[in-house]
């Protein structure tokens, strides 16, 4: 299942065990150092290995996993969403602040939220495909710009959820917990959207190169402004989650988020460049720093060596696989 | 910006038309109409504010974000991006505070040792980005985690140590009416213009940013380069370090957060090309006093703090809008 995008693309190639692994060695790597942690912090602390605790690794990833999902649309594409986490914090505080501890607000409020992110989504794919903005410009002005209506529209924790939401963020189905049921239902519907469909396959042909992916027909400005709306999207769906969390808005829950969720994607070798990684890259990155935080809570660590061991990570892995690909790219 | 002029000279009607062919507004680049309009609506808005106590204090408390933007123009100009000066921002104030520790005898091996630090920083940032391929965004980034961590590790998540009276004094003295840290800006960006327009490396810088495969073809070392533009960036940023301390009071280990975005937004305001090869210290200068200005501004019209980030994200869509539209025109 690894890698099945590039599968699809190079599908003359033969499939043998070694290409599979030689093309895919980030994606390889990341998950056995996922598992590598996760042993040696269960041989130093039993808890470790508890169930509970097993879901409460996967808990730490929903809010994360939602956002990086969204953000490999955009980076398999060849740009990336710096926004995101002023969409989480803009979007906690819209949800929460609509339904005021009012039921019959629910679908009013879920419609407002999403609305709100799909038209950031539009704003940052419109200006980078029809204005032609740099991506990085683009959103790192919406980011601002939604942080800021973020700020003006409350600068503190504000609004009220009720019981009926706060099942999406503590509800369990027989024994998983609902927020990972999303995330795994998302998870699975991104990684069909990419690797089975037409979309898909565009999206990794507008990242290798716009201009061959033009003239072999991709609608280059669809695919830009339709990656940007689902990023969006997902990360108003990371804003609902922690609005349910929580159980009020907060104008500073995302911040910080837009890197660690770039970060997250290209841990296991997902160029940043576009057009190559796939989905189970990011699922690995995502698990891995979500184990760190784990592991190192377990062992009584001090958050600070937690931050310096996550940044050696990201500049190790990417040197690594780069390294090791021959990209020499830019 | 430059581009105007430059764009002009290159037009095949240049010789014929002459300057008449272009209307008056657009010989002087953009970001000056801008700084000019701000400056009068400042001082419409508020009639006594252009007295100079004011003024040098705006340029004071604004010193250190210009050393950080001319740094971040290295880089940007070279073609890549540095994250990691926000946190270089908390991890040296951190460092020069916990080493100097309120006391004027440790100045003379502390200063050293925390320029020495920011140095090699630069350093691994670029060894990294160049040696390593790491792209820059992410190698930056990693450094950015690293350092923030290390701020929190060295210090404890507490303020620790402190800066003498002295330190201070050095912070608030003036000659002939203008700070003392005002004359060091002068002279770095004159050295940083200077050494970006009339020296080989600084063509070097601009070459690679432009075109890196063909800057490697002429014989450029562009790795060299490249390490080069982190190193000032890291250096610059230490330095604006430095000298934001001396004029503050009170410290903690999220005075650099954002610091980066900001420094950013600047150059990109100074009508620098994200990518490398267009740009130089004067625009971005002038990003600078413009983004200052429109703080002061916002700050005299009493509108909240919050509401910064705002006007900063419109500001830079404009700022992008207006270049490409000269560029448009004068193509």
């Amino acid at each position: 299942m690894i890698g099945m995008g590039e599968g699809k693309i190079n599908r003359h190639h033969e499939w043998t065990i070694r290409r599979l692994i030689g093309a895919h060695s980030g994606v390889f790597m990341v998950y056995i150092i996922v598992v590598v942690t996760f042993i040696v912090g269960g041989l130093i602390d039993r808890e470790v290995f508890l169930f509970a605790n097993v879901i409460t690794i996967l808990h730490h990833m929903t809010g994360l996993g939602l956002i990086s999902v969204g953000q490999t649309f955009c980076i398999l594409a060849g740009t990336f969403d710096l926004s995101v986490g002023s969409v989480i914090s803009l979007t906690s505080l819209t949800f929460a602040g609509t339904i005021m501890g009012r039921s019959e607000m629910i679908l009013i409020a879920f419609a407002f939220t999403f609305a709100v992110g799909v038209c950031v989504g539009l704003i940052n794919g419109v200006l980078i495909a029809k204005a032609r903005i740099n991506p990085f410009i683009t959103t790192l002005a919406t980011m601002l710009i939604a942080q800021g209506v973020a700020f003006l529209y409350h600068s503190g924790p504000y609004g009220k959820i009720t019981p009926e939401v706060k099942w999406i963020g503590y509800g369990t189905i027989g024994f998983l917990p609902v927020p990972i049921l999303i995330f795994i239902t998302v998870f699975i519907i991104c990684l069909v959207v990419l690797t089975k469909t037409r979309f898909g396959l565009h999206v990794y042909a507008l990242g290798g190169g716009v201009e061959p992916a033009r003239l072999s027909g991709v609608k280059i400005n669809l695919i830009r402004v339709s990656t940007h709306v689902i990023c969006s999207v997902l990360a108003s769906g990371a804003g609902v989650y922690f609005a349910a969390r929580m159980g009020t808005g907060d104008p500073y829950c995302g911040v910080g988020y837009q890197l660690e969720s770039i970060a997250a994607v290209c841990i296991a070798g997902t160029s940043l460049y576009g057009g190559r990684g796939s989905l189970w890259g990011t699922l690995g990155g995502v698990l891995l720093l979500a184990m760190i935080s784990n592991t190192f809570n377990h062992l009584n660590l001090p958050t600070m060596s937690q931050l310096i061991l996550r940044g050696i990570i990201i500049i190790v892995a990417v040197a690594v696989y780069t390294v090791r690909s021959k990209d020499f790219g830019k | 910006m430059n581009t105007a002029r430059f764009n002009r000279s290159k037009t095949p009607t240049a010789g014929s038309d002459g300057i008449r062919g272009v209307p008056f507004f657009r010989l002087i680049p953009l970001q000056w109409w801008t700084l000019l309009l701000l400056m009068l609506v400042v001082i419409v808005v508020n009639p006594n504010f252009y007295i100079p106590n004011n003024l040098t204090y705006m340029l004071r408390q604004a010193t250190p974000a210009a050393l950080l933007a001319i740094g971040e123009t290295f880089v940007i100009l070279s073609g890549g991006f540095d994250l990691s000066i926000g946190s270089i921002v908390s991890f040296i104030a951190a460092l020069a505070s916990g080493t100097i520790a309120g006391r004027v005898a440790h100045l003379a091996w502390a200063l050293p040792i925390c320029v020495l630090v920011g140095s090699v920083i630069g350093l691994v940032n670029g060894v990294v980005v160049t040696k390593l391929k790491v792209p820059s965004f992410l190698a930056t980034l990693g450094m950015m985690i690293i350092l923030q961590g290390a701020a929190l590790l060295y210090t404890g998540g507490m303020p620790k140590g402190g800066f003498p009276e002295e330190f201070r004094d050095f912070g608030l003295g003036k000659f002939i009416g203008i700070p003392y840290i005002v004359y060091i800006l002068v002279a770095i960006v004159v050295f940083s213009q200077l050494l970006l327009r009339k020296t080989k490396l600084g063509r070097s810088i601009l070459a690679v940013g432009g075109n890196d495969v063909a800057s490697n073809l002429m014989g450029i070392r562009v790795d060299g380069v490249r390490i080069f533009c982190f190193f000032m960036s890291s250096l610059l940023s230490t330095v604006g370090t430095l000298l934001m301390v001396t004029t503050f009071r009170v410290w903690d280990t999220t005075m650099g957060i954002d610091m980066e975005f900001e420094a950013i937004t600047m150059v990109i305001v100074g009508g620098a090309a994200i990518g490398g090869g267009k740009g130089s210290i004067v625009s971005t200068i002038l990003g600078w006093l413009i983004m200052t200005v429109l703080f002061t501004l916002l700050n005299v019209l009493g509108f909240p703090q919050s509401g910064r980030l705002l006007v900063q994200g419109l500001v830079i869509l404009l700022a992008v809008f207006a270049n490409v539209e000269t560029r448009k025109v004068t193509r």
